[in-house]
């Protein structure tokens, strides 16, 4: 009897362990990743002069897209710039991420499309004009010239997979009497295309809300701008974000932000 | 003894199973009308091939975008702008943006195709100089010649909601009923328009989750492998 006792314990010890094995094994755990870890470096362009510069870099030790992050080309296109200037206090991404908040430094201090812009474009005794027409600029040209020369230098120096441009319209294009770009993702080339319909279509889709107005994709970045000469010129997915002035400007930050976060989302997924 | 042995057994396999469960996803509402992303129909296969076919956009919108996807579908098949006094050729799609019925031409007996992106911008019919009314009159001159069997219209829509609306609406309701074919992204059809289109004059409707996902349609329309 003691011995029969004996032997059911072990078959049951048995059938226990086996039993506890299999349940274990099926719950699979998670393959654990390896710690991102972020390196974050600045420097300045430009240096010595009134319209210097700060250029955020974010590298992380585990792979992903590079992508490049431009705000304040126009100084009133407010939410754009603070946006970026946002987004430096991140630093949980992979891959190489650049980011450059106020390009015109000077135009978004001043919170103006350029230095100067009410005033023929003179500015403290110096001439400035509207940087996004005169990409890709040139070394020894005028002020703004050498803004351009100088941001188009870090295009050539990280020759990004992404390239995002901020900027704000005055008027939605869905504006029944005189539409504009608000409400928009410009692309660059036929690259890009793609792209930004996926990130606009999963940005109306998901963040939105209901009285909104949808965002819609367009291409109609004009010769000499940032986005225009980007597309052009390199292999990179050129986008140039457009939200529209008349919403408060927490809002507007807010949707630069999120469609920022999509732009990462779909980069990462890497499968356009 | 057993009694305690099946005890454990039920209690250890309960907690195991409990263990794996997977996550419970949100059951989304599935609507029956709704297929994304399926093939063209044999139908449909060659009704682009060894004919003139034309593109043209009635909103003055997105008809780059659709210039990407027949480029994504094959490099073989050109895109051409074509401006008035040069003709469309075979094997190549001849694009103009203010293209009107009259200049559409027929190919001995093939009765050309004419590609109509629909969806309006503002700032597009502005920069054009023209205006949503206008691009109706258009349409409407389209679907005539069509009902007339002088060509075949493909309706387009890849805009999303952004490209619906009181001035893009009415020329969909134009050229729709006369269409052999609607191909259109998914949020276009919001509303459930193009499904009501569909159902209304029994025109087939495509639609796709994503723009990308049209390339797929053109591949069957020009017969690319």
């Amino acid at each position: 009897m003691i011995e029969d006792m004996k032997s059911i314990k072990k078959v049951s010890c048995w059938l226990i362990s086996f039993i506890l094995l299999l349940t274990l094994s099926a719950c699979k755990q998670p393959v654990e990743e390896p710690d991102n870890i972020v390196t974050k470096t600045s420097y300045q362009i430009l240096s010595s002069t009134i319209y210097e510069t700060t250029v955020y870099v974010f590298a992380s030790n585990l792979p992903g897209p590079t992508i490049m992050i431009v705000g304040g080309i126009h100084g009133d296109e407010v939410a754009g710039w603070q946006a970026a200037q946002e987004l430096i206090t991140k630093d949980n991404d992979t891959g190489i991420v650049i980011i450059i908040p106020k390009a015109n430094y000077l135009a978004t201090v001043l919170q103006k499309r350029y230095p100067g812009q009410e005033n023929k474009g003179v500015y403290d005794g110096i001439t400035y004009s509207d940087l996004n027409r005169i990409f890709p600029g040139k070394i020894d040209g005028s002020v703004t010239e050498q803004i351009a020369y100088a941001l188009i230098q870090e295009v050539e120096k990280y020759q990004p997979d992404y390239i995002v441009d901020l900027h704000e319209s005055r008027r939605s294009y869905a504006d029944k009497s005189s539409p504009l770009i608000g409400d928009e993702v410009i692309y660059g080339n036929s690259k890009s295309t793609f792209f930004a319909y996926d990130m606009v279509d999963l940005f109306n889709k998901e963040y939105l809300e209901l009285e909104d107005i949808r965002f819609a994709v367009d291409n109609s970045a004009p010769v000499g701008s940032f986005n225009n000469y980007c597309g052009n010129n390199y292999e990179a997915i050129v986008l140039t974000i457009e939200t529209n002035r008349q919403l408060d400007l927490s809002k507007r930050i807010e949707q630069q932000l999120t469609l920022i976060e999509i732009l990462f989302k779909l980069a990462k997924e890497d499968n356009h | 003894m057993k009694k305690l042995f099946l005890l454990m057994f039920t209690l250890i396999l309960t907690f195991g199973l409990v263990g794996c469960k997977p996550e419970e996803e949100d059951p989304e509402e599935e609507d029956p009308n709704v297929e994304l992303d399926l093939d063209l129909s044999s139908d449909f296969l060659d009704l682009c091939t060894d004919r003139k076919v034309y593109l043209t956009t009635l909103g003055q919108s997105d008809i780059d975008t659709v210039i990407n996807i027949i480029e994504a579908a094959s490099e073989a098949i050109p895109v051409n702008e074509i401006n008035s006094g040069s003709e469309a050729v075979v094997d190549a799609v001849s694009r103009k943006n203010d293209l009107v019925a009259s200049e559409v031409a027929k190919d001995g007996d093939k009765l050309p195709v004419v590609l109509l992106v629909t969806g309006s911008s503002g700032k597009g019919l502005g920069a054009a100089g023209t205006n949503w009314e206008a691009e109706k009159a258009r349409g409407e001159a389209f679907a005539l010649a069509a009902d007339s069997n002088q060509m075949i219209l493909i309706v387009l829509h890849v805009g999303g909601e952004a490209r619906r609306g009181t001035t893009t609406d009415p020329i969909l309701d134009a050229v729709c009923p006369s269409a052999r074919l609607m191909l259109v992204v998914e949020g276009g059809n919001f509303d459930k328009y193009f499904t009501n289109s569909t159902n209304e004059y029994n025109v087939p409707l495509h639609l796709y989750s994503r723009q990308a996902k049209m390339v797929s349609a053109f591949k069957t329309l020009f017969n690319i492998e």
